[in-house]
């Protein structure tokens, strides 16, 4: 018993060391603050280990995780998006003002413009670096649609960032 | 392209989303747009490193402790289900026996939508179903079953340590192996908690019905159990309900038995039982009606090939109406036809024709014969020479009509360029023969694109074209070779391409 619970581990160990900076970053990507996606990487962790059993070995682990990790972030996304509804907010969060910060923000702020799934495909393209074969393992989607949302979450920022990156200096 | 189309696109380019070879090659050389999407692209790549993190070693750290530290709780669990085996060959590759999976006829909540699944799907925390018509079964790691009956929605709250779901509506029959952990169905009138027993809930009232005045009906769960004992609750008290027990929990007051719930429980199992008897029974039905349907379509000549082949047949004979007057007209010049005699020697030859391409598409003539029929037929010969007189019969013994004018049009194909660099002597033989491989290769193509198929297209081509060839090479002098395989290179591109196109048509 002892010694398939150390397997498992190492297993896990190895799995956490290779896939583990590309699902923080989707994750920390995906929402602002930076406490709770350290809380939802060892959500996906957890919940990757105990459904370890459902994990199909012919599909890509990279895919699977990506697609525990975007559930994750979904169901966190919806449960803020409830209490904010419930709540009366009255002040966004704070955010400190050192350049990098800044630049983040205004990141994060072109992101937040844009619908759910656009967002989910925008960041794992582009930031992720996911083919749209990938993506559609990950959100379940056929890989037109994926396209399709790809292109309006371009067309979207196109709107809003071509005037700053294309003006002439 | 220039540079304001250009522009328009630039951040999509940058973004991968473009490939227009046009647009590659504007930015290759236009010394201002060139250097814009290099900046975008460069802009692009820096965004990419925005948001990048790194696990710390104390974060793996803490998610291992918390693996152990359920690892603990389910071991005596795991060993005792014999899971081991199932475990022990990997963690990421291998199944146990008994997976957590939905499977049936249901819709799967992803994201804010549902997605119809007819088939299996993983069951695990978090994962909503419903069904409509269909139904679908739970299992969750051999400890339990539920039957979701059909306009039921269900979700998974827990599987691990316990097992928690949520029935929205609807009604399910659930199987709890005994002594397998604790089991619990919330629902929005009750609770119900178990320890390995067999039961169904069925939620009721939970709509507004209209019976000739408006009257809300109250919100209940319906619990019956078959065996073992599961605990009832909610806000205003609970009870446990017993095996052939019936208990019914409203919203809005304390859980109670009904008082005959032993007879209802078996009308409730009996009619569960006439309810999948009859479901078999349709089941069974549709696969006969199924297999009858088959059988019928088989039978029956498909409408679409059926209406191609008309079409095909329509276009066929406008084409096959314009070669008969041709060749009719230039019979009448060789043979001194009156007009009345070439109008019915064109009817003979539409007939001919049309009899020829009815056996095509039919397939019951095949390439060779066609080649005969088309050319030099005596067949052929014999119809035309009944519109002829005595004199006239004469003159076509001594010098037939060269048919080949019957055949289809090459044009463009270098046909004509062929017979001009061949002598006097030669000409007539190779144009006769083309005559034979226009006709044929017309009718090649036409039967493939009945047969709907590019490959048959592309077979029937090699099959047919190599054989026209080789008999033409045995009719052109040697000193004419050189130029001949060229131009014979570029009839066989030219009906390739003409092939290509119809297929694309198609």
């Amino acid at each position: 018993v002892k010694a398939f619970i150390t397997a498992d581990e190492e297993v896990l160990r190895q799995a956490m060391s290779e896939h583990g900076p590309s699902i923080l970053s989707f994750i920390s990507r995906s929402i602002p603050e930076s406490a709770t996606a350290e809380d939802l990487y060892q959500e996906t962790w957890i919940r990757a280990y105990h459904s370890r059993h459902t994990y199909d070995p012919e599909r890509p682990l990279r895919t699977w995780l990506y697609s525990i990790a975007l559930n994750a972030v979904r169901t966190h996304v919806r449960r803020r998006r409830r209490q904010t509804e419930a709540e009366t907010q009255s002040a966004r969060p704070e955010t400190p003002a050192t350049q990098r910060d800044v630049a983040s923000t205004d990141v994060r702020m072109l992101l937040d413009r844009l619908p759910e799934e656009q967002r989910e495909v925008f960041l794992l393209r582009e930031f992720q670096g996911l083919s749209y074969d990938q993506i559609a393992l990950v959100t379940q989607r056929p890989v037109g649609t994926l396209k399709s949302q790809m292109f309006h979450a371009v067309q979207k920022l196109k709107r809003i960032v071509e005037p700053l990156w294309t003006a002439p200096k | 392209m220039d540079c304001s189309e250009v522009r328009a696109q630039l951040l999509e380019a940058a973004f991968g989303l473009v490939d227009d070879p046009a647009l590659q090659s504007h930015l290759e050389t236009c010394g201002s747009c060139g250097p814009q999407h290099a900046a975008l692209v460069s802009r692009c790549r820096a965004l990419r490193s925005w948001g990048q993190r790194e696990p710390t070693p104390d974060l793996h750290e803490r998610i291992l402790r918390r693996v152990r530290a359920g690892g603990r709780r389910r071991r005596l669990l795991a060993v005792a289900a014999g899971l081991l085996a199932g475990i022990a060959a990997g963690f990421f590759g291998a199944r146990p026996s008994s997976p957590d999976r939905i499977e049936g006829k249901f819709e799967i909540l992803q994201g804010a939508r549902w997605t119809a699944v007819d088939g299996e799907r993983p069951a695990a925390e978090g994962v909503e179903i419903r069904t409509q018509g269909g139904r679908a079964r739970i299992s969750l790691g051999g400890r339990s079953s539920a039957e979701v009956q059909p306009s039921t929605r269900i979700g998974i709250r827990g599987v691990d340590p316990s097992i928690a779901l949520s029935q929205e509506h609807g009604e399910v029959h659930y199987r709890v192996r005994p002594g397998s952990g604790p089991y619990e169905v919330r629902t929005p009138a009750a609770t119900i908690q178990v320890q390995g027993t067999e039961f169904m809930v069925r939620i009721t009232g939970d709509e507004t019905m209209n019976k000739g005045t408006v009257a809300a009906t109250t919100l209940a769960a319906v619990v019956g159990v078959s065996s073992g004992l599961v605990t009832v609750r909610n806000s205003h008290g609970e009870i446990r309900v017993g095996p052939g027990q019936i208990a019914t929990a409203p919203a809005s007051a304390p859980p109670k038995l009904l008082a005959d719930s032993e007879a209802r429980l078996g009308r409730l199992e009996a009619e569960r039982k006439s309810v999948a008897e009859r479901v078999r029974e349709d089941l069974e039905r549709l696969q006969e009606l199924k297999r009858h349907e088959q059988e019928l379509d088989r039978a029956r000549p498909a409408p679409k090939k059926a209406q191609k082949a008309d079409s095909l047949r329509a276009i066929m004979s406008i084409g096959l109406r314009g070669n008969s007057k041709t060749a009719a007209k230039k019979a009448q010049k060789m043979l001194d036809l009156d007009d009345e005699q070439t109008l019915k020697l064109e009817e003979v030859l539409m007939k001919c024709l049309t009899d020829y391409l009815n056996k095509v598409l039919a397939e019951t003539m095949t390439i060779e014969e066609l080649e005969r029929l088309s050319g030099a037929s005596d067949d052929l010969q014999a119809r035309i020479s009944e519109v002829l007189t005595d004199d006239q019969k004469r003159k076509l013994a001594a010098q037939p009509l060269p048919l080949e004018w019957l055949g289809f049009s090459m044009k463009g194909s270098g046909y004509e360029d062929l017979l001009k660099l061949l002598d006097e002597e030669t000409r007539p033989k190779v144009s006769k023969e083309l005559g034979r491989y226009r006709t044929g290769f017309g009718l090649t193509m036409l039967r493939a694109q009945l047969l709907d198929t590019a490959k048959e297209s592309g077979d029937l081509m090699d099959q047919f074209a190599p054989r026209t060839l080789d008999r033409l090479r045995t009719l052109v002098p040697a000193d004419h070779y050189p130029s001949f395989e060229s131009l014979v290179q570029q009839l066989q591109e030219s009906a390739k391409k003409q092939l290509e196109r119809k297929n694309d048509k198609k």
